[in-house]
């Protein structure tokens, strides 16, 4: 019988755990786990944990915080030593709802750009749409090679008090921290391989693949292999570990600014060869800094010229300009709505009970539970002027209020949601129960794969739900099961066989052979709808935004 | 290869060979130094003033104190051609080209430069030759590993020609400054005097010299041995050569590229005066060496145009 720290681990009152069940006894799935981790001493746990830190140190896998003396601080990334862990069925629902969300977002995307049904239809009004500040005029009937905007999504779920998974935010402009996935699945099975014994899991590393393969997909190449690039804004942005591990590890170079350049219409490299053709970029920075001669003209890290050559569909850009109208939090509350009017489906995954704060009522409801709500400024991201009610001092409920009704529609209310908790290790090498997220990655390149797993964020301090890095968040690895019964592709998301559909109208080709070819594979294999809305699309580029944002795993 | 990782390459390796070359000459300058022969300044002019001059900074021709010069060329980091200064580049562009360059390399930079830091003036003035030799060794660790880690590819060809056209360059620099040109008297008297053998230490040469027979170590003997002297490999005429040869392996089209047709012309000539200049003064190699440094300078250019998208940093040193 194990006699470890998992024995006398109990979940906190009223809150969902994902490890033990109300009574104290292990979930099902995760019972293995918990005797592995049982057998291990508390000193045995803490000596991993620091050879965990001293690994991740050699590796240069850290980030920096600011320490109580106000320097800066180089610390390895915290992650956490017992792993979560979602159980096949439970991942099939999360997989289902994410690619649904995901391609009602991307429809939602083509859509404002183009015909605007939704907004005929009366669901979102168009004045919302248009003042939100990531909406891009820019790129209004520009339709990106291959219809796809948001080649890769992070959303943020959560799990309720009750268990259910719940989308809290939508990512769909350059969503990061897909390095520390890799990087903590690469970490666990070298310092814990027992841990994995009895598990199936399923693994992750193929994901840089996965994103090359989508790039490529869409990337409008007509002869030989397409030219994919990571364009980074440069080595001081905080995540430069994460483009230069992403380009590392497809292999493709790590471009800046400088080294692109537009000639004509098309966008080329500089090599030491001389110019190269760039057929797909994966930014890794904002819409808004992309082209100084459409976006930003102060932006010194942009390429003049890139929204041009991405007009006239030269250039694949992922994520496309403009998607961060699809990702705005005043935006949020109506994915449930596109989901019904695009993909006429129920919507898989359930958003937070949200309250709009342009319609009165919702607005005077917020009001009156200032101190029960969460409240959000909308066009923000990475936690930013974000107001928890039941912990804020009463003196901070009073100068939100005030912020709030200058421009009520600048803000969002949510409920307050329970996050679950999963055991995690303390110094001492005990466990304890703490509050956890889940970033989980999907790419969409000629259909949607979702990455098992995904970032699972931790909130170290006993109690606080705030799980991001800089308020002092660590990480777990996140296992997800292999089923029992074989699926075919466990991670195309969105296969015409689960009764899902791809997307309705594929932009009609006028570049090259190529296209149209790759267009046909997709309708045919779409079924459904194949008729393209306006044939006189070209793809253009819009701006996205990646150096602020995103940026807090 | 990307223009701009291949441009940090190259800047890499003339950083890294500018500062070896730096510590060398200034390692020299200081043991002539020691036992200086003022009144006789035939021969070569080695003292700490021309050192100055040929770092880039305004001599008037009066005397620099030896503690001065030191200071300024070894640890100063605001003065560009200091040694410390040098490294500290070097370490930035190694810094830019972590997943390019292998591990060692870096943390080889990354050591010289720690190490540089912690050297205070005092101690350098008091025995500078431990600075000199941790420059001179971190350096040679340095190209040591490139050698024996570095893929052969454009990258390593890149950091090559960086490195050699640095060399040729300082090279030249010191020749153009420490050979007097003028109407300065050419007695038989003189000529072979301790200055020249200061000249081929600064350079870290004298054994090669003597083993080259290459003529009494005197002003124009050694001035034609560090200029034309293809089986010396810190003589300009090598470094031409190890340039091109560089430069032809790192363009798929060699023939019709500038920069190879410039080095092989270059290359061609110094083969050509070895002979014919075999008798000349030290007026005519002055006269060639600038000839050579302009060739060069419009090498590099060249070389920017052709593989870097025409960026260019200042090649030129200077102290204020």
């Amino acid at each position: 019988m194990p006699s470890g720290p998992s024995l006398s681990y109990r979940g906190p009152e009223g809150i969902y755990d994902e490890a033990v069940k109300a009574s104290g006894a292990p979930r099902d799935h995760v019972t293995q786990l918990m005797e592995a981790v049982g057998a291990l001493e508390p000193e045995q746990l803490s000596a991993l944990g620091r050879r965990r830190d001293a690994n991740f140190i050699q590796a240069g896998i850290t980030f920096d915080t600011i320490g109580p003396d106000g320097q800066a601080v180089d610390r390895p990334f915290p992650l956490d030593l017992v792993p979560r862990v979602i159980d096949a069925d439970e991942w099939s629902t999360i997989k289902r709802g994410l690619a649904q969300r995901i391609r009602a977002l991307n429809q939602f995307i083509d859509d404002v750009y183009h015909g605007r049904e939704i907004v005929r239809e009366g669901l979102i009004p168009w004045r919302l749409i248009v003042s939100r500040s990531h909406f891009a005029r820019q790129v209004d009937g520009v339709r990106p090679p291959g219809g796809v905007y948001t080649h890769i999504a992070g959303l943020d779920l959560v799990r309720d008090s009750d268990g259910t998974w719940r989308v809290l935010e939508d990512n769909v402009r350059t969503p990061s921290g897909i390095s520390y996935v890799l990087a903590n699945r690469q970490a666990m099975t070298r310092l814990a391989p027992r841990l994995f014994s009895g598990y199936r899991v399923r693994p992750v590393d193929h994901y840089p693949q996965v994103l090359l393969e989508a790039l490529r997909a869409v990337a409008p190449a007509d002869e030989g292999e397409a030219t994919v690039v990571v364009w980074t804004p440069g080595p001081l942005n905080p995540a430069y570990f994460e483009h230069a591990f992403l380009a590392h590890q497809m292999g493709v170079e790590l471009v800046q600014a400088s080294d692109l350049v537009v000639r004509g219409d098309v966008c080329y490299m500089r090599t030491t060869r001389g110019l190269e053709r760039v057929h797909a970029i994966y930014r890794r920075l904002d819409d808004e800094f992309c082209d100084p001669l459409d976006f930003r003209p102060d932006s010194v890290i942009g390429v003049p010229g890139l929204l041009r050559a991405y007009r006239s569909g030269t250039v694949a850009v992922a994520n496309a300009f403009g998607t961060g109208v699809a990702d705005d939090k005043a935006i949020y509350p109506y994915v449930p709505d596109m989901i019904r009017f695009y993909l006429g489906e129920e919507p898989i995954l359930q958003n937070v009970p949200t309250y709009r704060m342009d319609r009165p009522d919702d607005l005077a409801h917020v009001m009156d539970h200032l101190d029960e709500l969460v409240v959000k400024p909308t066009s923000e991201s990475g936690g930013k002027g974000v107001v928890i009610g039941p912990h804020a001092t009463k003196a901070e409920l009073d100068q939100l209020r005030k912020d709030v009704m200058v421009n009520p529609a600048k803000w969002i209310g949510q409920e307050v949601v329970k996050l679950s908790t999963v055991p995690t290790v303390l110094e001492d090498g005990s466990l304890s129960p703490r509050h956890v997220d889940l970033r989980p990655f999907a790419v969409f390149g000629e259909t949607i794969r979702v990455i098992p797993g995904g970032l699972t964020r931790v909130a170290m301090t006993p109690g606080s739900m705030l799980v991001n890095s800089s308020m002092g968040g660590g990480s777990k690895d996140t296992w997800v099961l292999e089923s029992d019964s074989p699926e075919p592709d466990p991670e195309a998301a969105d296969q015409p066989a689960q009764g899902e559909r791809l997307l309705p109208a594929l932009p009609e080709v006028r570049w090259d052979s190529a296209w149209v070819g790759q267009s046909q594979q997709q309708q045919q294999g779409g079924g459904a709808q194949a008729q393209s809305q306006d044939s006189r699309r070209p793809p253009a580029p819009v701006p996205t935004r990646d150096i602020t944002t995103g940026e807090d795993v | 290869m990307l223009a701009r990782i291949g441009h940090e390459l190259y800047w890499l390796g003339r950083y890294v060979s500018r500062a070896e070359h730096t510590s060398r000459m200034l390692e020299g300058v200081f043991a002539a130094d020691l036992q200086g022969r003022p009144d006789d300044p035939v021969g070569v002019n080695l003292s700490w003033g021309p050192v100055m001059a040929i770092m880039g900074a305004e001599w008037d021709g009066r005397r620099v104190a030896a503690a001065d010069a030191l200071q300024r060329l070894m640890l100063e980091p605001t003065q560009d051609a200091s040694v410390v200064a040098c490294v500290r580049r070097a370490r930035e562009s190694a810094k830019a080209l972590r997943d390019v360059v292998p591990q060692d390399m870096w943390e080889a930079i990354n050591t010289l430069s720690l190490e540089l830091m912690a050297v205070s003036p005092d101690a350098l003035l008091h025995d500078p030759s431990k600075a000199f030799r941790a420059v001179r060794e971190r350096c040679t660790l340095f190209w040591g590993l490139v050698g024996r880690t570095m893929l052969r590819d454009e990258a390593s060809a890149f950091l090559a020609a960086g490195e050699r056209l640095e060399g040729a360059s300082v090279l030249l620099r010191m020749l153009r400054v420490v050979l007097p040109a003028g109407d300065v008297r050419t007695g038989d008297d003189g000529e072979s005097d301790g200055q020249a053998h200061a000249l081929l230490r600064a350079v870290g040469g004298e054994q090669a010299f003597r083993r080259a027979a290459a003529g009494p170590p005197d002003t124009p003997h050694v001035a034609r041995f560090l200029l034309f002297e293809r089986d010396y490999p810190n003589a300009v005429a090598a470094h031409v050569a190890s340039v091109l040869e560089a430069i032809d392996q790192a363009d798929v089209a060699s023939r019709s590229s500038p920069p190879v047709l410039r080095l092989s012309r270059l290359a061609a000539d110094l083969d050509f005066h070895r002979r014919s200049l075999a008798f000349a003064d030290r007026n005519v190699l002055v006269e060639q060496s600038v000839v050579i440094q302009g060739e060069l300078d419009a090498v590099d250019r060249d070389i920017s145009e052709r593989y870097f998208a025409g960026a260019l940093r200042p090649t030129a040193f200077s102290v204020a």
